[in-house]
């Protein structure tokens, strides 16, 4: 049943969830069905994500106040519920992306140190 | 806004939506609705799952799943009464036993003495070259009590309780009176109930003026006067005043009836020579015990170098008072906790295969489960909830197996256990049991649960019911009995040296012949006995007349009874070997003895004479020495006819000539190698008399009593014991851990002959199928009886290994608490390993014997 492509995608941490999430909504408000879109989309459908575990996730941002919540219209009239970076959002958005380019950064230079790029 | 339930009202909506754009989505992509629909499912994955969650997120579900898995939970084991009423029995078992024990370790070795600052109490045990447990001299004792900084309060009590005559409106009561010192209730902090504690002004006479009174004695005698402060009492026909009364008893370190201060002014308590005072301090806040420790050091150095003959080499030694009233208690304590702690390990070892066994009948079930979206974690929470409640419910049943258990342990050690009256299932103890429940839950029912969440979905689902893959699952079985036969290899192994222990400790040779010897204690109270010659005409006569009215074969005195924990000793020299130094002084145990003592006890004469009636008066001094005393003073001479030099009390030693020898006896232990020991005739104003009849020992009770009346009115006698009922209270602490380990050892026993009946059994049943396809194609029953018996047998030989193996490293641990018997004693290691394996092949042989009538027809129709 498993095909190579679904392998190479990557399954998400929890943490990387949330951030991806806040980095969709940065662009503006959003329902769940295009923010797991907009994930995908981005990340070229190399970063797969279980449309499901999207949701506990946006509760959780909801419980801590970095997102917001209200009753909207979608494009094709249908009710949806729009999710929305809250000021905090924000801020936490930066941080943690300052703290991911930190760590992705480690992990690329213990992976290939310099000199053995060639060698991969 | 963030309410939970209005964040979670439109889940299953957004939910819904999701899938329905996701669809939608497909669709424009070219697939059928059927597969587009699919397909968005598939890739938004579980959605019971992702609700659950998502609810997590906002309120406490495990709270409402607990309740819900509490539910569930009872409702299976109430299933399967069977199961549950096995797992709770043996759980019971396992804590009960645990519970109790723990009691006993909670109050002797955990809990504070009941004293205010229990921690800062310490105390001083007089020590000198050859002894570091003896009493401290009074003029020594003033002298620490002066000059050290480190003690708030310090303070004694003497040695030994005295019997007084208190007279008052009816028949005077014999009472017992403890002389201390100011400082000593200060010390321990003891709250009076009226009145004052010593003062130092009480010190200051030649005899007692005041008394204080133990509560006990106050509600009895007294019927709880008020008022009784400043009131006198007549004790021995001598007046005192009441000057307090104590608020509670304080019967660990004191049982006496009431307490008189130390006359310091009197002429026998200005000694350096005579030991005999108990001192007890309360440090100051913030000095430590090895601080007082140095003072006592300095103080002692400067005693030494101020009184040389006397004090040189003695000092103080400290230590904190709870570890010298439990201290030698905590070894058995402890060997029994681990014993028991096995024990529970075994009961648990049990219940994890009985739910093995049962998680694989509920595979079905469990699968389904899995099927219709439990995640992992929570079959895990959910078989674990059931695991905790039958822990609870055993842990209850156990509480009242402990109950009932203390109750038991209470009785059987009266003295051999300091603070046994505290002994109870406290709430320390309740919330001991409850943890351990809680730790037995979890031990027991993880690893089953995290088993059976395991289980390949699609494989449980083809195979469903019993005949799972049976190669893991047997693994998980078998390696439990293998543990449970090696932990109660160690248990019974334990249990067994201890016994054998205590069966050489009661066949040990004494040195003299209990049987049908009765003794009792005469302390006589008029002041005319004072005259040590008309002291010798009331013995003489009362063992004429109790030897002439009761048949009585011999009939003795002797001033420290054997095994009752009395005691004493005294310096002398031999004259034929004076010492180089006239201070270095020999020191051996001295009783004073009259009557037939050696007769009446059977105690041998091997060299010489025993005393006559005319050797307590004679001035020709003599003394007779036991064979002990010979071997370590005259290891290369016959000692009859010479002389020894005894101390007496006076500052000249009397000269005493040896004319027998006589064979040695146990005196303070059974345990103990004989001791050296010196007899002088004669008698004290306190002696015990010692009565052999010819048959029932208790018979000469009324002969003694009329005796005892005949010659004075005046004077009584207290209660009889037989010599039997004295060594065998003076085993009593061994006893009690012979037998409480024993008892544990039987536990394991039957817990590990029930579990590997019970693996077996399963087993049997796992193989119904193979064993009746095996029988059809021709194998013969008796093979079928081999292939169970050998897997149980097996098993049980791996474990008692493994078990053998352990024991000898643990048991090494025990040497001190055993009495004659190695820690590897082989004799031991076969019994248990010879009664294990028998055990084992019985608790093998009755499921292969239902496997030998497996008909192969019914058992091929199985499934």
């Amino acid at each position: 049943m498993s095909t190579k492509e679904e392998r190479e995608r990557i399954e998400l941490l929890q943490g990387t969830l949330d951030l991806l999430i806040l980095r969709t909504l940065l662009l503006g408000p959003a329902h769940g069905h295009a923010i797991a879109k907009a994930i995908e989309f981005k990340s070229d459908d190399v970063l797969q994500v279980e449309q499901g575990s999207l949701y506990p996730a946006l509760h959780r941002l909801i419980k801590r106040r970095w997102i917001s919540v209200e009753e909207g219209t979608s494009e094709n009239n249908r009710r949806a519920k729009f999710y929305k970076l809250t000021p905090t959002g924000r801020r936490q958005l930066t941080l943690e992306t300052r703290k991911w380019d930190k760590l992705a950064g480690a992990i690329a230079r213990i992976l290939r140190p310099a000199g053995q790029e060639d060698e991969s | 806004m963030r309410q939970p339930k209005r964040m979670l009202e439109g889940l299953d909506a957004d939910i819904r939506e999701h899938i329905a754009r996701e669809t939608q989505d497909n669709i424009e992509r070219g697939m059928t609705p059927e597969e587009a629909r699919y397909a968005a499912m598939r890739k938004f994955g579980n959605v019971t799952r992702v609700k659950e969650e998502t609810r997590e997120v906002w309120i406490a579900v495990w709270l409402e799943q607990l309740i819900e898995d509490v539910r569930f939970g009872l409702r299976m084991l109430r299933k399967n009464p069977g199961f549950t009423a096995v797992a709770v029995l043996t759980l019971a078992l396992g804590i009960g036993a645990n519970t109790a024990l723990f009691s006993v370790v909670n109050a002797v070795l955990i809990q504070p003495l009941p004293f205010e600052n229990a921690s800062r109490l310490v105390w001083s045990w007089g020590k000198c070259t050859l002894c570091t447990q003896a009493a401290v001299a009074p003029s020594d004792f003033i002298d620490y009590r002066a000059q050290n900084h480190s003690f708030e309060y310090y303070g004694a009590m003497a040695g030994g309780d005295s019997l007084f005559n208190l007279a008052g409106s009816d028949k005077p009561i014999q009472v017992k009176g403890s002389m201390v010192t100011a400082g000593f209730f200060d010390a321990l902090g003891v709250k009076l109930r009226y009145g004052r504690t010593f003062e130092l002004s009480d010190e200051k006479t030649t005899d007692p003026l005041v008394v204080i009174l133990s509560r006990h004695l106050w509600q009895e005698r007294f019927g709880g006067d008020p008022n009784v402060v400043g009131k006198s009492v007549t004790l021995d026909d001598k007046t005192r005043t009441v000057v307090g009364v104590l608020a509670n008893d304080i019967s660990v370190l004191s049982e006496a009836d009431l307490w008189f201060p130390a006359p310091f002014q009197n002429q026998g308590m200005q000694s350096r020579r005579s030991h005999f005072l108990r001192p007890v301090g309360l440090l100051r806040r913030g000095v430590t015990i090895f601080e007082a420790q140095a003072e006592m050091d300095t103080i002692a150095a400067r005693l030494g170098n101020e009184y040389p003959v006397t004090n040189a080499g003695w000092g103080l030694r400290l230590e904190p008072l709870q570890s010298v009233l439990v201290g030698s208690v905590r070894l058995a304590l402890l060997v029994l906790l681990a014993a028991v702690g096995f024990v529970l390990l075994i009961a648990c070892a049990n219940v994890a295969s009985l739910l093995l066994s049962r998680n694989s009948v509920r595979q079905r079930e469990i699968v389904i489960r899995t099927a219709i979206g439990a995640g992992r974690s929570r079959l895990v929470r959910q078989l674990l909830t059931e695991s905790l409640l039958l822990a609870l419910a055993g842990g209850a049943a156990g509480v009242f197996l402990a109950t009932a258990g203390v109750e038991f342990l209470r009785g059987l050690g009266p003295q051999s256990l300091p603070r046994l009256e505290e002994v109870n299932v406290s709430g320390t103890v309740l919330a001991f049991t409850f943890f351990i429940s809680i730790f037995t839950g979890i031990l027991f029912g993880l690893g089953p649960a995290l088993k059976a969440s395991r289980r390949d979905l699609a494989q449980g689902l083809r195979e469903g019911g019993a005949a799972g893959d049976a190669r893991s699952k047997h693994r998980v079985h078998n390696a439990l009995v293998v543990a449970e036969v090696a932990l109660s290899v160690v248990v019974l192994i334990a249990s067994g040296l201890l016994l054998n222990s205590f069966w050489r400790l009661m066949r040990v040779n004494l040195g003299f012949d209990p049987l049908n010897v009765l003794t009792t204690e005469l302390a006589l109270v008029s002041p005319r006995y004072d005259d040590a010659q008309r002291r010798e005409s009331f013995f003489n006569e009362l063992e004429d007349r109790i030897r002439s009215a009761s048949r009585a074969g011999a009939v003795g005195f002797v001033s420290e009874l054997p095994l009752s924990g009395e005691a004493d000793d005294t310096f002398f020299t031999i004259a034929e070997h004076p010492p180089a130094n006239p201070n270095d002084n020999n020191d051996a145990d001295i009783r004073i003895i009259d009557g037939d003592y050696f007769g009446a006890m059977r105690i041998p004469l091997l060299a010489g004479r025993a005393f006559e009636r005319q050797d307590s008066l004679d001035s020709r001094k003599v003394v007779i020495v036991n064979e002990p005393f010979v071997k370590k003073f005259f290891p290369h001479e016959n000692p009859i006819g010479k002389h020894l030099k005894m101390f007496e009390g006076k500052p000249e030693f009397t000269a005493r000539e040896i004319v027998g020898i006589v064979g040695g006896n146990k005196h303070f232990a059974l345990q103990e190698s004989l001791r050296p020991a010196m007899f002088t005739p004669g008698s004290f104003l306190k002696m015990n008399v010692v009565v052999r009849s010819a048959g029932d020992p208790a018979m000469p009770t009324t002969a003694v009593r009329q005796a005892i009346r005949a010659i004075d009115p005046d004077e009584a006698t207290s209660s009889f014991r037989t010599m039997g009922d004295v060594v065998s209270s003076s085993a009593a602490g061994d006893r009690f851990n012979a037998l409480l380990l024993g008892a544990f050892g039987g536990i394991a026993l039957l817990l590990t002959a029930a579990g590997i009946f019970g693996v077996l059994s399963y087993l049997v049943t796992q193989r119904t199928r193979e064993i009746g396809l095996r029988v059809a194609l021709g194998a013969q029953r008796s093979d079928v009886l081999g292939v169970i018996v050998g897997h149980g047998v097996r098993l049980a030989l791996l474990g008692l290994s493994i078990g053998v193996a352990a024991a000898v490293v643990v048991t090494r641990w025990m040497s001190s608490v055993l009495f004659d018997v190695k820690p590897t004693d082989p004799l031991t290691f076969v019994a248990v390993t010879v009664v294990l394996g028998t055990v084992a092949f019985l608790a093998s042989y009755l499921p292969a014997r239902r496997a030998m009538r497996v008909d192969p027809m019914v058992a091929l129709r199985h499934e």
